[in-house]
């Protein structure tokens, strides 16, 4: 019975966006950024977002958060409808976004003090967070004293202590470089993963990145952002284990999210190209 | 030079040039030669002497700086208290900017002097009139920069603010009042300043209030030295306020990331 109950729900989709659609006004014309975006996250998924830069992703996580309200089509989160940011929601920016005159414990408290939750238990939770990050002993520091990487562990513990259901993720590692990043993937998958399970939407535009982490990439084309595939990746879970970068599968899907990406991309400048012209 | 040296030596620095410029000063009124015009730095020392030496002379001094600092305090809390308000409101809602932003730059532009006799006909030439004058030209200043700092919020701080569901009223009292400090201390310390130099404009039209007026006495008496030791006081004044806002502004603004430019 309680196998059956486990089943089911590992099966229960979380989070449906449904025809969503977003068009903006710039310089008087109007741009459709994204058309017709539909994909599901099953619960404890992980699920990636990627396509060419100016594709719409960051506008659909932001859509999807209840932050930007869409032309058409919705979001269903737990079956209902979002119209503003729920509380069952994380968001991790791809600037950190962190109050700087907040020291690293202040920061993660935050969502719990916007919450309402005791002083003592806030303080008891946000330190959890923040150790799960790894950030212990860092709990006074201001953000300006720490390097980009660990701003990020402070976003992400913020997002965490709230705990929600869905974690969003915008770029979150863009700003940091390789060796940070890689390390910092790995303790992702670890926490949400593993650790502390969560359903995670994660926007990116490298490739590598969307793979090793991901159960799901939706890859998008270029503006406006429509759903070209869904790629289910068919790797080993709890990839913080081995080395899977070097897994045929992996190196298989790489060339071909690139393939597609290298096609949108030039098609895109050609375009720019030609009406450059006219 | 070095960073290091010039830093080690900065007090020393600045004694040789109090020195150099006490020098300078006494060569000059040793040439001009006309105590009328120019007091040198030994009878403004007697001066001095004088203001504390001789009680009728030392009363008024007391009374004068109470009422001046009593007429600059005043001036520029009420214009902290009423210019912080507007300059949020002006920030965050564009109809409110809309309607008061010509208003505050042609308030803004008017010299403090010219409020002067406004102000005159409404409170005499009294101490409070000082006060609306200095609260006057202080506000402005305070406006202005609160607007800039609450208009110039980064959306990275306000969106995750919204993100996790933040009321209307908490996103002011812990994102946007925060964030704006840097630009509302600008505006303090400017607005110090101006206040300042707003009850000395008034009391030295008046020429019966305050220092402003002393120093306008005197010099109708042509007691040069005494008008000097005056403005010294006046300018100590000035210094000592502004060294209080510098320390305000950084004890508040410390999260900021200092520049990082090298000076040589």
């Amino acid at each position: 019975m309680a196998l059956e109950q486990k089943t089911v729900s590992t099966f229960k989709q979380i989070l449906k966006i449904e025809g969503i659609s977003k068009s903006f006004v710039k310089d008087g014309k109007k741009v459709q950024v994204l058309e017709d975006v539909s994909f599901e996250a099953r619960e404890g998924s992980f699920v990636s977002i990627i396509g060419p830069s100016g594709c719409g992703k960051t506008t659909l996580l932001r859509i999807i958060d209840g932050l930007v309200k869409p032309d058409s089509g919705k979001v269903l989160f737990n079956g209902k409808p979002v119209t503003s940011p729920p509380p069952k929601m994380g968001f991790v920016f791809q600037q950190f976004g962190l109050l700087p005159w907040r020291t690293v414990r202040k920061n993660v408290e935050f969502g719990l003090e916007l919450r309402g939750v005791n002083p003592e238990e806030k303080k008891k939770i946000a330190e959890g967070y923040i150790k799960l990050v790894g950030l212990e002993g860092f709990e006074n520091h201001y953000p300006h004293e720490l390097s980009g990487g660990m701003q990020q562990r402070v976003g992400l513990a913020r997002a965490l202590a709230i705990d929600p259901d869905v974690l969003l993720m915008d770029e979150p590692f863009a700003s940091l470089d390789m060796q940070t990043r890689e390390l910092f993937q790995r303790e992702l998958l670890k926490i949400v993963k593993g650790a502390l399970p969560k359903t995670t939407l994660f926007v990116t535009h490298n490739i590598d990145e969307a793979i090793y982490l991901s159960d799901e990439i939706v890859l998008m084309t270029a503006r406006p952002g429509k759903v070209y595939e869904i790629i289910k990746v068919d790797l080993p879970q709890e990839r913080w284990k081995e080395d899977i970068r070097a897994h045929p599968e992996f190196i298989r899907l790489r060339q071909k999210i690139w393939k597609f990406l290298e096609s949108q991309i030039i098609e895109k400048e050609m375009g720019e190209n030609e009406s450059g012209k006219a | 030079m070095s960073a290091s040296i010039v830093n080690r030596y900065r007090y020393p620095f600045l004694f040789l040039t109090i020195i150099v410029f006490v020098a300078v000063w006494w060569v000059v009124a040793k040439i001009v030669n006309d105590p009328y015009a120019l007091a040198g730095p030994v009878s403004t020392a007697k001066a001095y002497y004088q203001l504390f030496a001789q009680s009728s002379l030392r009363n008024l001094f007391i009374t004068s700086i109470e009422s001046t600092l009593l007429s600059i305090f005043l001036g520029f809390v009420l214009a902290v208290a009423i210019g912080i308000p507007v300059g949020i409101f002006m920030g965050r809602y564009l109809v409110v900017d809309y309607l008061v932003d010509p208003w505050i730059n042609i308030w803004y532009s008017i010299p403090a002097i010219a409020f002067v006799p406004l102000v005159m006909n409404w409170a005499g030439l009294t101490s409070i009139s000082a006060l609306i004058v200095s609260f006057l030209i202080a506000v402005f200043s305070i406006i202005i920069n609160v607007y800039t700092g609450v208009k110039n919020v980064s959306a990275s701080l306000v969106e995750p603010a919204i993100a996790f569901g933040i009321s209307k009223r908490a996103l002011y009292t812990k994102v946007i009042l925060p964030a704006s400090t840097p630009n509302i201390m600008v505006g303090l310390r400017l607005g110090i300043t101006r206040a300042i130099e707003g009850v000395i404009v008034a009391e030295m039209v008046f020429s019966v209030v305050g220092l402003g007026g002393m120093i306008f006495d005197t010099a109708d008496k042509l007691e040069m030295s005494l008008t000097i030791a005056l403005v010294i006081v006046i300018s100590l004044i000035s210094i000592a306020l502004n060294y209080l806002m510098k320390y305000l502004d950084h004890k508040v603004v410390f999260w900021k990331e200092s520049s990082a430019l090298k000076r040589g």
